[in-house]
């Protein structure tokens, strides 16, 4: 048996274990669970597309979350009926054709996928041009205003109060689902000579251009796709959490989804699965800091925010004694597992 | 000279704000032919590389590649329309293999887009594939083969060096500009390196400028040499011509060594 379909072989054996653990998982785990469960994969296609643009290109984007809430509000708009739409909206009636549009729920989520990507191309092709390190600066910035149009746009948002009764489609087999989409499009794309191109921007931008890449081009598309992602895992967050308001979307998202890519390892797939699958447990154990601890006769009353005060902390010394984050830039492949004495095998 | 001229630097001045880097230079590069340009350190030759390559705009005259105006023409079309470099200071894809390093030179050359790649056509395999192989042939043609895999950080100096070479021929230049190629290499990869450079020439059918201090390469392997000196050209010609003038030795060696020479 060849490398290739051993893997390939193993590749579809993983995906059915997944497959066999989210039919067990829907019996036998408790709703919590299966929600924590439930956030790891959105969590992962955050952190995976995050991943494209900062850590294989190398541009520094804090523009998430605006992305995510595009995604959010347009998969909304799209699943809710248009009854709900029409007794939801108090501030402003719904516009049309807002009030009436609606799509199956796969097609809603790549519908927010491309939205999101499109505002992203948008935002690119201007600032982009302009090189250097705006990008980060304008991206907080874009992320910002979204939130202020979200709030004022109340005809098609409904405004400050947000959106509720959002249908819940998005559950197990939807987010992994995705999940896998995302990754496998990562995969082949980081493992093919474009992501080698996409590396050599970030290694060394002059030196790419000498290389005929036309860099500013690349570096649109990255940004772009990774938006698309973004808009996708924001849509699945929404459906998620069937509640969605402006105030979610505030940079702490932008943050929590640069810790698991940071975490995990910049310009590492691997790295940000795990770094997803490891933060979003330890961010829900942690909430246990926040309740009334009893030891013995004591009683230590649960702190508010103190979770994201070990949180920070557990970050901060990441920064200091492991800045590569989990993974560095390494990979695990079936490659690497099995055939080990053979050195630096290509994933394929 | 040949009748038939690859490049074409016609009067080419380069500016930064009050500082004349290059002054009104006109040279003319024979194709097939290797040749070099020489000069005291900050004569303004990187400098010319850079307005070839296109990563400065000549503030005044023009650049004539392949006899088409290429002046003002960013690096990446540069690039594709033939003319490959490498760096004074080593510029490498550092965290990516020595293969990968070459293989992201074959890019300016294939058809596949980038959407390609994740939907994974037929077509875009068997061009990735047919990279590969033409990668591996590139690292064989200069020696790297073995080291394919490596992180290209972790390559001694000179191996790095020898992998820019081949990652500017991944591109299939017409021209290949090398900037100081035997900067840090020890006499015997130096001595290697003459080999390879006429071996390049004669396999890939490419015209080479190089820069190099060494004059023991500079000497050796070209056949016409300019001579930069704060900016200007103080002379030209054949390596025996350039190293009996006057102005030459006045310039590197300072104008006391030069009654020297003549005694
Ligand atoms: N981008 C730039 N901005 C300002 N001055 C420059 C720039 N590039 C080169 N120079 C100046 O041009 C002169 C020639 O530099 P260079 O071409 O690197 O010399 P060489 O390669 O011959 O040693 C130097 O005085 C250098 O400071
Ligand atoms: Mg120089």
């Amino acid at each position: 048996m060849n490398r290739k379909t051993r893997n390939l072989a193993l590749t579809g054996i993983a995906i059915a274990l997944l497959a066999f653990f989210i039919w067990w998982a829907q019996g036998n785990l408790d709703g919590y669970k299966i929600q924590v469960t439930n956030l790891v994969a959105v969590n992962a296609i955050l952190a995976l597309s995050l991943n494209l643009i900062y850590g294989f290109t190398g541009m520094f984007s804090l523009g998430h979350a605006g992305f995510m809430a595009l995604g959010a509000y347009v998969n909304a708009l799209l699943t809710l009926t248009q009854d709900q739409k029409t007794t939801m909206w108090i501030l402003d009636p719904i516009a049309w054709p807002f009030s009436v549009m609606h799509a199956p729920f796969f097609l809603s989520v790549v519908c927010a996928g491309l939205v999101a990507a499109f505002v992203a191309l948008l935002i690119a092709i201007p600032v982009l041009r302009l090189g250097g390190d705006y990008l980060g600066i304008a991206t907080l910035g874009f992320a910002e205003i979204i939130r202020v149009v979200l709030t004022n746009l109340s005809s098609i948002t409904n405004g400050a109060l947000g959106i509720k009764g959002i249908p819940g489609h998005a559950n197990l087999w939807w987010n992994y689902g995705w999940f896998l989409i995302t990754l496998f499009f990562m995969i082949r794309l980081i493992n093919s000579n474009f992501g080698s191109v996409l590396k050599a921007i970030r290694d060394d931008e002059i030196a790419a251009k000498n290389m005929g890449i036309n860099t500013f081009f690349y570096k649109v598309v990255s940004f772009t796709v990774g938006a698309f992602f973004a808009g996708v895992g924001g849509a699945l967050m929404g459906s998620l959490t069937t509640t969605i308001d402006p105030k979610m979307f505030s940079f702490a998202l932008t943050f929590n989804v640069l810790m698991f890519t940071v975490a995990g390892g910049l310009g590492s797939i691997t790295g940000s699965v795990i770094g997803s699958i490891v933060i979003t447990v330890l961010l829900e154990w942690l909430r246990i800091v926040e309740n009334p601890v009893t030891i013995g006769s004591f009683e230590i009353p649960g702190i508010p925010g103190m979770r994201m005060v070990l949180f920070s902390l557990a970050l901060i010394l990441i920064i200091l004694f492991r800045r590569e984050g989990i993974m560095g830039m390494k990979e695990i492949t079936w490659d690497g597992i099995f055939d080990r004495s053979k050195r630096g095998g290509k994933s394929e | 000279m040949t009748n038939s001229s690859i490049l074409t630097l016609d009067k080419v001045t380069m500016r930064f704000g009050g500082i004349t880097a290059v002054k009104d230079l006109s040279i003319d590069i024979p194709k097939g032919a290797i040749v070099g340009l020489i000069g005291p350190n900050g004569a303004g030759k990187t400098t010319v590389f850079n307005v070839i390559t296109g990563f400065y705009k000549a503030t005044e005259g023009h650049v004539l590649f392949d006899g088409r105006d290429i002046t003002g023409v960013p690096p990446h079309l540069v690039c594709r329309a033939g003319i490959s470099r490498t760096f004074q200071n080593i510029r490498l894809f550092s965290t990516e293999t020595v293969l990968q390093n070459v293989m992201v030179g074959c890019h300016v050359r294939r058809s596949a887009k980038w959407w390609m790649a994740p939907i994974g056509l037929p077509s875009f395999t068997r061009e990735e594939k047919a990279i590969r192989e033409r990668s591996m042939e590139l690292l064989a043609s200069l020696r790297l083969d073995s080291v394919a895999d490596e992180v290209s950080s972790s390559l001694p100096y000179g191996a790095q060096r020898r992998l820019e070479i081949a990652r500017a021929l991944a591109t299939r230049p017409k021209f290949l500009l090398l900037d100081e190629p035997a900067a840090g290499m020890n006499p015997q990869e130096t001595q290697e390196l003459m080999g390879f450079i006429r071996e390049i020439r004669d396999r890939f059918d490419v015209t080479i400028l190089l820069i190099e201090h060494d004059m023991k390469v500079v000497m050796g392997v070209c056949e016409y040499i300019w001579v930069l000196d704060y900016g200007e050209k103080i002379a030209e010609g054949s390596p025996e011509v350039i190293q009996s003038d006057r102005r030459v030795i006045a310039a590197y060696l300072g104008e006391e060594f030069v009654h020297h020479a003549e005694n």
